[in-house]
């Protein structure tokens, strides 16, 4: 058989293109269901890993997958917020972690992540260098989007412009990094975490401005005591040491918008309880992400069995194509084969010189896989990395 | 008297009938081939030439009368111990299909060494397709592939395969069709010196009336099948 494979050797070495063309076409078809096997494994790990370690969502009824992709994932925004005061609530009534949550402005396209102090505590996050944010302005930023921007403490982040032609709405704001998060392969490492207060301030529910006197008010003359700002007052678009006791809210702060509560229950009972009492509610909703995740997972599946029903397809027709090459092949080499056969050569051996052709090509192909495989394993890597930013 | 060869007597091979196809029928002269003798069959196409080469190499079989080679009744082997007797005893030389074309010379002169598993190839049969070469005139060709070799050179390296295995004779089968005079001749002088030096038999199957005379033994099949 060893001099079998030294002739098949030699003899696809002296048809490389054609020997390429088997080899990336049987490559393509066996690398195709692993590797979607491999990704629709990861992504659901991934998935689900996340959604079980975030037991209840609490938003505005409507849609659990936006608020799950919002508030797990940092996609998109969801369509109605909350008030504060329903995280004020929740947290008085159970015991568990109770975080607010609000999502709503970005950096760079980067989310800006609202929350208080505790969610590093719950999401288990740790400080690379730096310290967590305590004041207005101050912003924390997840390991993969500092290495992304190249952000260093001290350095200065500007949100992005929420819309362009609305004169009169909030404007882009300059905040600055105190913290850098240690990697922690979630969707928290690709956004930037600042307090509540902060992402109200992006709002423009809470900022500062140039005091306004009697000499600057349209009403100035009229009284002293309700004075009404123009437009031209100089709104300020960056948080300093100087301005930031100027820095007010504009109402109550149970009335401050969040996207979502993220609560986890001390125990089963508290669990039970909180969604029997959200059961009832008219305008609010309890998500438990992981039964959204399990919901996309089984659409990903269903789809993930009728493309293994293509690739079966994929699989027959590029084993009739090498057949066919094969088939080809032996026409052109009649000569040869004769020449063996005239010489001595048995059925046997000229069975055993394509057998061994055979087994080449698939040793190559198999090995072709593999680097197949492996580049599509960093390619879905880095695609992970990015669904969960 | 030196060793016999070949010997055939009586023989007669029948064409098998194909349906709708007349038969054919072959009578072959009988003739007898001792080792360092040389014997050119000679006809005109379709006179049953390379019929007889095939029946002497075993690979048809004489629908009657017995053909003998090295004192075997070859006609009377199975396939399978034919094949056999002709991987040991007997080299080829074709006129198409000298040589496979994604060899080296020296892997073409080993070829009969990589298909046939009751050739051992060792370092002393290597050594021995090297010699061959240099006595084709190839020594410095060894690594050449056969696109790269003129035609009389890749009939060289053709004789050189025909006579790795040591055999006792050595059958061509128009050996130097599509070549000039001049190296029809020296392909000729080569088959020849070889199978006096090492007393092998030699038969070739030509129409070419320009190498007859080089044979005292012809074997001229006149009658078109």
């Amino acid at each position: 058989m060893n001099n079998a494979f030294f002739l098949a050797y030699h003899y696809l070495r002296a048809t490389k293109l054609r020997f390429v063309i088997l080899v990336v076409c049987t490559a393509i078809a066996l690398s195709l269901p692993i590797n979607t096997f491999v990704a629709v494994n990861l992504l659901s790990d991934k998935l689900t890993e996340r959604g079980e370690q975030t037991p209840i969502l609490i938003g505005k009824k409507g849609n659990e997958f936006a608020l799950t992709m919002n508030a797990l994932y940092f996609r998109g925004t969801v369509k109605e917020t909350v008030s504060m005061n329903v995280y004020l609530n929740m947290a008085d009534a159970y015991e568990g972690m109770v975080l607010p949550l609000y999502i709503a402005h970005s950096t760079s396209q980067t989310p800006i992540v609202g929350s208080n102090i505790d969610y590093f505590e719950a999401r288990n996050l740790q400080l690379n260098n730096g310290r967590y944010y305590i004041g207005l302005g101050e912003v924390v930023v997840g390991a993969q989007a500092a290495a992304e921007f190249n952000l260093a403490l001290g350095d200065s982040v500007r949100s992005d412009l929420q819309n362009l032609y609305n004169i009169a709405g909030s404007y882009p704001m300059s905040l600055t990094v105190v913290g850098v998060l240690e990697p922690s392969g979630t969707s928290d490492d690709a956004v930037i975490f600042a307090d509540l207060k902060t992402v109200w301030a992006l709002d423009g529910l809470l900022h500062g401005h140039d005091n306004v006197t009697a000499e600057t008010a349209l009403n100035g003359e009229s009284t002293a005591e309700n004075l009404e700002a123009t437009a031209a007052i100089f709104m300020f678009t960056e948080l300093t040491d100087a301005n930031r006791e100027e820095f007010h809210l504009h109402g109550s702060e149970s009335e401050m918008p969040i996207s979502s509560v993220a609560i986890f229950p001390f125990n089963q009972l508290e669990k039970d309880k909180l969604l029997g009492r959200m059961a009832l509610s008219e305008d609010l909703q309890a998500v438990q992400p992981i039964e959204v995740v399990d919901d996309i997972l089984s659409i990903v599946l269903k789809l993930q069995q009728g493309l293994y029903v293509y690739y079966g397809m994929l699989l027959i027709s590029t084993i009739f194509f090498y057949i066919l090459v094969v088939h080809l092949s032996l026409q052109l080499r009649q000569g040869e084969l004769t020449l063996i056969r005239r010489i001595g050569g048995s059925k046997q051996t000229i069975r055993n010189l394509i057998l061994a052709e055979i087994v080449l090509v698939t040793l190559a192909s198999v090995l072709m896989t593999i680097v197949f495989s492996w580049v599509f394993m960093l390619l879905i890597n880095v695609g992970l990395s990015q669904l969960s930013g | 008297m030196s060793d016999v060869i070949v010997s055939v007597n009586s023989a007669h091979f029948s064409y098998p009938i194909r349906k709708g196809a007349s038969s054919f029928e072959l009578e072959i002269p009988d003739f007898t081939i001792h080792a360092g003798e040389q014997w050119m069959l000679m006809g005109p196409s379709g006179s049953g030439k390379s019929t007889i080469l095939n029946i002497v190499a075993g690979e048809l079989v004489p629908s009657r009368g017995e053909v003998l080679v090295l004192n075997q009744r070859i006609d009377q082997l199975a396939e399978s111990e034919r094949q056999a007797f002709r991987i040991s005893n007997v080299g080829f030389v074709f006129q198409d299909f000298p040589l496979v074309p994604y060899l080296d010379s020296i892997q073409n002169v080993l070829f009969p060494y990589r298909i046939n598993p009751r050739l051992k190839l060792t370092e002393d049969v290597y050594s021995r397709a090297l010699l061959l070469l240099d006595n084709v005139g190839l020594s410095s060709k060894s690594t050449r592939y056969p696109a790269e070799l003129s035609q009389g050179e890749r009939q060289r390296v053709a004789i050189a395969r025909a006579l790795i295995a040591s055999p006792r004779l050595v059958l061509a089968d128009e050996p130097t069709a599509g070549l000039d005079i001049k190296r029809s001749h020296e392909i000729m002088d080569l088959l020849q010196e070889m199978a006096v030096t090492q007393g092998i038999g030699l038969l070739v199957v030509s129409h070419e009336p320009q190498i007859v005379d080089r044979f005292d033994n012809v074997l001229r099949l006149g009658v078109e099948l």
